[in-house]
């Protein structure tokens, strides 16, 4: 019932609105421009969002995120280059079938799976989410270290190509949270000596350093040819090629929804994410398919498979973050930043103090999953021409300034811009020696609750360490964390030797 | 170096070395922490697992580098470098103008500057990012959203418009 609550509140409110559409539009041109992502414009709006009320400046940001990873598929299928690491599978067939002169149709149905995908994702959360948080309530210290610990160990472990430096990342992550005054003694700690470290390293301009400056450090390096969009036939059957037909929609729709839950599943657990959930179900989706010969070749139910799955992650990987205070990804990391700016403090209790915002972001959710429909449906094909519009020597350097008088208004600080030049140099370095900044930036926001909760369990604990093995469920998330290390450093050693057996 | 490539200095290496130092580096200044609570764990206990677990990493990594060396070196170039370094000393250095000369002056010479970085030539294009930048900017962040301007130490433009 509260989501009704939240649908009249968020229909009730034009301001709102605005800002829900205009995050649909934002997010949907950020997406397809390659190289920038929705994380990196979240991270360099959010100082915009102080000067809103918490609603609407956590509206905005999520639906950026959710229309982001939409307006991925425009550049993947227009330009055949993908906009967003997880709209790569929608290029494999939405390309092929650009050239087929049926873009026009690839769009459509990457719009609606998309659209259908964020539904479902969305209302999975909304029926399920106050049992998880029933659940998260129950836990105690010993249990909720165990939980950070299984995050830390699957984030820095599954996401990346190597294991070590995925959680080396990680660690570091954690190292960089405890500089400042220690919680509970106020003693100083990793600051160097230096005052402005007494306070810590301040989220806001770590992301805008990792995730913007060091994305215009990796492109003005890698200097990107100009987008450039294949030029489709207007002859008289554009029309009738670009109609999206019943017999076609019903076709891909099991796919669609099959997709749907196959994202909904992967955005539950932290670290995975949009691109691996869309390259699972598009192979999921290739192996069940009737016709596997033509997907690749411009198959319209591979990209109905992926774009269902990318986008029904966006839902469900708010379901940790809110309930135990634990980011599934990036944007939910800066989202944290965002209810810590805003005062309000997530976790299990979030729901019994701040239910209504929280169901009322909900359905901000789904208006906004509502508006990058609307627009992409009609509007995509316009949103392609604007990228091409939009020269990446003038883009970036504008991303540059930006980042700069961002990271400043976080707290009025230039002590804050030294910190976002240092991280953007640290992100840049990252991707250059197959680091993984994500992890980095989701341990940091992780570590906080992760050292209370360790030194609450043992404050507790007649037994020291023991007592994470002496309650079961602690227990199951320590071992879970284990087995997604050794499984993961496994299958990368067997592809490692695979690869060097076919090298020689 | 030899010839079957063992030696060389890989990224994994690298990375692998770099995980060392700043792990020891990390657990030097995490073991000058004191402990102060008695009976519970203290404020050193995530600074030394956190700069502990990269100094493990790093040599794993490290042995890893050394037993799977690769036919030749993958180091990035610094000729492909250069440019990057460029734009690090242009952000160090746009932050020296801020703090010396405000945000208005810092921004008007920092504006253009990376455009040229970025391989934008046209002397108008230069000229009216050295005007538009800081004034759309300015009038976004300090006007619209009343966020206090950053003034310089040494001199501030603002100061002149605003007539002290």
């Amino acid at each position: 019932m509260d989501i009704f609550a939240g649908i009249a509140t968020v229909a009730t409110s034009p301001a709102l609105l605005f800002w829900i559409v205009a995050a649909a539009l934002i997010g949907m041109v950020v997406g397809a421009i390659p190289g920038l992502t929705a994380a990196a414009a979240i991270a360099m709006l959010l100082p915009v969002t102080y000067y809103m009320d918490p609603l609407s400046a956590l509206a905005f940001l999520y639906v950026i995120g959710k229309s982001g990873r939409y307006g991925g598929s425009v550049a993947a299928i227009l330009f055949n280059t993908p906009g967003t690491a997880a709209s790569a599978a929608t290029q494999l067939d939405g390309y092929p079938l650009s050239r087929q002169g049926k873009s026009g149709k690839a769009m459509k149905i990457a719009t609606i799976s998309s659209v259908i995908g964020d539904f479902i994702g969305d209302l999975l959360l909304i029926v399920f989410v106050g049992y998880i948080a029933r659940i998260a309530l129950t836990m105690g210290p010993p249990e909720l270290f165990a939980v950070y610990f299984a995050a830390f160990v699957v984030i820095g472990s599954v996401i990346g190509q190597s294991v070590t430096k995925g959680l080396a990342s990680a660690a570091l992550g954690i190292v960089l949270a405890t500089v400042g005054l220690d919680p509970i003694t106020s003693q100083d700690r990793m600051t160097l000596g230096l005052f402005d470290l007494s306070g810590g390293v301040s989220l806001v301009p770590l992301m805008i350093g990792i995730f913007v400056l060091g994305e215009v450090f990796t492109q003005l390096e890698s200097k990107p040819a100009a987008v450039q969009a294949f030029s489709e036939p207007h002859d008289q059957g554009a029309a009738a090629r670009n109609h999206l037909g019943w017999a076609e929609f019903r076709r891909c729709f099991p796919h669609i929804v099959r997709s749907s839950f196959i994202g909904a599943f992967i955005g539950m657990l932290p670290g995975l994410g949009s691109a691996i959930a869309s390259f699972v179900a598009y192979g999921e989706g290739k192996r069940r398919a009737r016709n596997p010969e033509e997907w690749g070749k411009g198959a319209l139910e591979g990209v109905a498979a992926p774009e269902a799955a990318n986008n029904a992650v966006s839902g469900p990987s708010m379901a940790p973050l809110l309930t135990l205070g634990i980011p599934g990804s990036t944007i939910g990391a800066i989202l944290i930043g965002v209810f810590l700016i805003h005062g309000i403090q997530i976790g299990p209790t979030l729901f019994l103090t701040s239910r209504e915002l929280v169901y009322s972001l909900f359905a901000a959710g789904l208006f906004g999953i509502a508006s990058y429909g609307l627009i992409g449906y009609f509007g995509a094909a316009r949103v392609g021409h604007l990228i091409l519009k939009i020269p990446t020597r003038v883009l970036y350097p504008l991303i540059f300034l930006t980042a700069f008088v961002s990271a400043y208004s976080a707290n009025g600080s230039l002590f804050d811009v030294a910190v976002m030049i240092a991280a953007g140099v640290l992100g840049w370095l990252m991707r250059k020696f197959d680091f993984n900044p994500a992890a980095l930036v989701i341990s940091f926001v992780l570590a906080g609750g992760a050292e209370e909760a360790l030194r609450q369990s043992l404050r507790l604990s007649d037994s020291g360490l023991m007592i994470f093995l002496e309650r079961p469920i602690a227990a199951a998330f320590l071992l879970l964390g284990v087995l997604a290390m050794f499984f993961r450093a496994r299958s990368l050693r067997r592809a490692t030797t695979s690869s060097i057996k076919e090298a020689s | 170096m030899t010839d079957d490539g063992k030696g060389l200095m890989t990224r994994d290496f690298v990375s692998g070395l770099a995980m060392v130092i700043i792990g020891a580096l990390v657990l030097k200044i995490a073991m000058e922490i004191e402990i102060t609570e008695q009976g519970g764990i203290g404020p050193r206990v995530f600074p030394v697992a956190g700069g502990g677990a990269i100094l493990m990493l790093g040599v794993i990594q490290t042995l890893h580098a050394i037993r799977t060396p690769l036919a030749e070196s993958d180091l990035p170039r610094w000729r492909h470098m250069m440019p990057v370094l460029l734009l690090c000393a242009l952000a160090i250095g746009y932050l020296f103008a801020i703090t010396m000369l405000g945000y208005l002056i810092g921004t008007a010479i920092s504006a253009p500057l990376a455009l040229l970085l970025f391989g934008v030539r046209s002397p108008l294009a230069l000229l009216a990012a050295a005007v538009l930048c800081p004034a759309i900017y300015h009038l976004v962040f300090f006007v619209g959203l009343g966020v206090f301007p950053p003034y310089g130490a040494w001199f501030d433009l603002l100061d002149v418009f605003q007539g002290y």
